[in-house]
């Protein structure tokens, strides 16, 4: 469903991701894992190119989702592909909600474009159903942004997805900002959006413990380019890069089980 | 190159404004002498910019002039400066119960209109330029110290100034070290600006006979007096006019560059912190 | 609630201040108001009347008496008589009010139909020749009297053109040059007030998110950026409604408008009290009460934003 093909994303100076290529199949779990620096962030923003830092561009390769390159897409068709299929999780929630309109306007003027045909009342209760699967009460609906705590605003953000039901959801270390039980909690979401909506998830992740238990495939990156892909059991127990190597042993549970493999 | 281009004219331009405000006082010709057979009479070797209605010679007038709207408005603000720092840097660096009686007061203040506080006091002492002056003051030097508070109470409460307390530096040396330099080109921006507010201000109230009295030749009151001729003498209105707004024009847009310039000084050198912090 | 409470605390406060200040100022002020009322009856003044008529203003109590009364009856908007026409120094007021409000209106219409296109299209296409040219048309207006722009006006629209009357009230038409010049000055302080605000708005990092979920350019711009952007507009209302107190005034005068402005420089040159200290403490109410109603405007359009949005 979504292909990159040798994408590589540059500043005027140098390449910061180079020629990666990495494909989201239907209804996968595809983490990006690596250490901070290596391009994680970037690789996943170009899927729009349009949020990528104004100094940065795609100097080349593809972005194919369904069939159509997103990078050479005139803009208004790029942004009715991106906002009707794809839906963005990013580290900072609150910096994806507009601060000066209640959560309720602002999910009003989402639906009306994702969903014309609905009714006021409708509407209303789609949200409310929206918030019921994150476990949040209906009344953050009249809440402002500022209003929320970071692990309330996370939810909402994934209540978004629940609404507008995207064919693959791009999240950006979404619990990295959270504490131990929100972000077990924000993880479960993500599995009820993957196994009920079907949804496709892209997520940088910084815990392989998730990455273990949650993800179909893996993809580790250093340095701008994938070193090394594949299912998370056998990349992550059996790492072949360095990198992915050192990545493990930071991890305990993953340490004891590559030394078992050494010793075998 | 453009840069240092458009200050060296900025400076010249506040030179040549320096030189008329001092050629003002040591001007020889009168401008108070009234010779009706030469009125309204146009530029001549005699009369460089001609008479006004009265025969008085306009060039004179002009720079009488000078010394009211320009020098009446750097008065003002001077003072305005020299109440309003020392005030704010006292409240930015006590704190407490100073500063909260400060900003309580000067809330209500903040807002308040320069021109409403002229009214009154010319209402009660009578209209004339210092009244205007006593206003101004009155009201702006609340706005320095309130910006004045602002920076330094940033400045104070920054790791340079901790650091200077605890190698022991005295408050006048903090002060002088990091303050001030804080300080200096805020107060220098605001105040350019204001200079070219102010003197729209005296030439307001003194064009509706609320500032400087006839024969006093303030700008304002210059075109009051030769309203009537606008049709026969242009020139009589278009002189005090294209002066008053040409010298706010330069203040204003001097204020304006320099703003920019400071700006983006302080945004290169936050950045440079940043930079240093991250390497 | 709370807040309001407090700051309409501070607001009266502020109001009995102001009022306390002005009334000590003009009645400790050299000048004796029985001998302005005598001279505008334009008779040969006596001791004996002179003696009358302060007895009946009751400037030979204590200046503590003077002062508890003259409270009393201003808070009964009792506010004294003309010692010119005689008339409630009130009614005087009141009755030229709506001559400024009108033109204080048609002044904010022109100036936000100048000030709302330039300023947004100078922020959004930054650094252009649109920018530059809006940045030296609003350091230009700023920059010349609006008395001098009246005068203009009125040469080229009423001397020359002879299309609009010059001066006087009545029509709508009255209206329209008052109101212009008014505009025109304060256009240029809005252009740069919403150029600025909207560059800041457009900053908001929210909006690309927002963007990508589908939301219109049209209606990203319009609803989502002209909120961000209205916030610093609105917070300074209350040095826009001050810097209309003078304007008002100085446009009157130079278009003979018979307002609030120019009934309040009359009575300055004739010395009139009671109308001068009502007019003052008038607008230094109207200038306050804007400020209030702007903080609680600001927590209704920007919730806990309080007034960090403040500019100076």
């Amino acid at each position: 469903m979504l292909q990159m093909d040798k994408l590589t994303v540059a500043s005027a100076s140098n390449q910061l991701v180079k020629q990666v290529s990495l494909s989201v199949n239907k209804g996968e779990w595809h983490a990006v894992a690596g250490p901070s620096g290596a391009g994680k962030s970037l690789t996943a923003l170009s899927v729009y190119p349009d949020l990528l830092p104004s100094a940065l561009s795609i100097s080349s390769g593809a972005v194919l989702f369904q069939g159509e390159d997103l990078v050479r897409s005139p803009e208004k068709l790029r942004r009715h592909i991106v906002s009707r299929h794809i839906a963005y999780v990013f580290q900072d929630a609150r910096s994806s909600f507009f601060p000066l309109l209640s959560i309720y306007k602002q999910w009003e003027d989402i639906l009306k474009v994702q969903r014309p045909g609905l009714k006021k009342k409708e509407r209303r209760e789609k949200m409310e159903e929206a918030l019921d699967v994150v476990l949040l009460p209906a009344s953050v609906l009249k809440q402002y942004p500022s209003e929320l705590s970071g692990g309330q605003v996370q939810r909402v953000a994934l209540a978004v997805a629940w609404l507008t039901s995207p064919d693959l959801i791009i999240a950006d270390e979404p619990t990295s900002a959270l504490d131990v039980l929100t972000s077990a909690h924000i993880m479960e979401l993500f599995q009820t959006l993957q196994k009920e909506k079907g949804c496709a998830i892209l997520m940088i992740s910084h815990d392989l413990r998730e990455v273990l238990r949650f993800a179909d495939m893996v993809s580790i990156m250093a340095d701008g380019q994938i070193v090394e892909a594949g299912r998370p059991d056998s990349v992550l127990t059996a790492p072949k890069h360095e990198v992915t190597r050192r990545l493990c042993r930071s991890v305990p549970v993953l340490r004891s089980s590559i030394r078992r493999e050494g010793a075998q | 190159m453009k840069r240092t281009l458009s200050s060296r004219l900025y400076l010249l331009l506040f030179l040549f404004v320096f030189f008329i405000l001092v050629l003002s006082w040591f001007w020889p010709v009168s401008s108070s002498a009234v010779s009706v057979p030469e009125r309204l009479q146009g530029p001549s070797a005699a009369y460089w910019l001609g008479t006004d209605q009265l025969g008085r010679d306009v060039l004179a007038r002009m720079l009488e002039g000078a010394s009211y709207t320009i020098g009446f408005s750097l008065l003002a603000i001077v003072l305005s400066v020299l109440l309003g720092v020392p005030a704010g840097i006292l409240a930015g660096m006590k704190g407490g119960w100073i500063d909260r009686l400060f900003t309580r007061i000067g809330d209500s203040f903040l807002a308040f209109p320069d021109f409403l506080l002229a009214l009154l006091l010319s209402a009660v002492l009578g209209p004339g330029l210092f009244n205007v002056v006593i206003a101004v003051v009155l009201v702006k030097w609340i706005q320095y110290s309130y910006l004045v508070r602002g920076i330094t109470r940033e400045v104070t409460q920054g790791q340079a100034v901790l650091l200077s307390i605890i190698n022991g530096s005295s408050t006048a040396a903090i002060i002088k070290a990091h303050v001030f330099p804080a300080i200096r080109s805020h107060v220098l921006v605001m105040s350019t600006t204001d200079v070219g507010k102010v003197m729209l201000l005296i030439a307001s109230l003194s064009y509706i006979g609320l500032g400087a009295q006839p024969p006093s030749a303030e700008w304002g009151a210059m075109l009051n007096e030769s309203r009537a001729y606008f049709t026969d003498s242009p020139r009589l209105l278009l002189i005090p006019g294209a002066a008053i707004a040409g010298t706010a024009l330069l203040f204003h847009s001097a204020g304006d560059k320099w703003r920019d310039s400071f700006l983006k000084e302080e945004t290169e050198a936050k950045e440079e912190k940043q930079r240093a912090a991250n390497g | 609630m709370k807040i309001i409470g407090r700051q309409a605390v501070s607001f009266l406060l502020f109001l009995w201040i102001f009022s306390t200040i002005s009334f000590l100022l003009i009645n400790l002020a050299p000048g004796d108001p029985a001998s302005t009322i005598l001279r505008a009856e334009d008779v040969a003044v006596t001791q004996q009347q002179l003696n009358e008529v302060r007895q009946e203003l009751g400037m030979n109590d204590s200046i503590f008496e003077q002062y508890t009364a003259w409270l009393g009856s201003f808070l009964l908007f009792d506010w004294g008589t003309s010692y010119v026409t005689q008339e409630p120094a009130f009614m005087m007021i009141m009755r030229a009010l709506p001559a400024t409000i009108y033109i204080s209106a048609g002044a904010f219409l022109t100036a936000a139909v100048i000030a709302v296109p330039i300023g947004s299209a100078a922020a959004l296409h930054r650094g252009s020749w649109i920018d530059k040219s809006a940045r030296l048309l609003a350091v230009t207006g700023a920059s010349v009297p609006s008395f001098l722009i009246g005068l203009v006006l009125i040469q080229l629209f009423a001397v020359q053109l002879g299309w609009l009357p010059a001066i006087g009230a009545g029509t709508w038409w009255h209206l329209l040059l008052p109101s212009l010049t008014l505009g025109i000055g304060m256009a240029s302080f809005y252009i740069r007030l919403i150029r600025s605000s909207f560059l800041e708005a457009l900053e908001e990092p929210s909006l690309r998110a927002v963007s990508a979920r589908g939301i219109s350019e049209q209606k990203l711009r319009w609803k989502y950026t002209f909120r961000a952007a209205l916030v610093p507009v609105i917070s300074v209302l209350g040095v826009s409604i001050s810097s209309l107190i003078g304007g008002t005034v100085v446009i009157e005068v130079v278009f003979g408008y018979p307002g609030a402005g120019s009934l309040i420089v009359d009575s300055i040159t004739r010395r009139d009290i009671p109308v001068i200290q009502g007019y003052t403490v008038l607008m230094a109410a109207a200038v306050s009460l804007i400020q209030l109603s702007n903080d609680l405007l600001l927590r209704w359009i920007a919730p806990n934003r309080g007034t960090e949005g403040r500019v100076f």
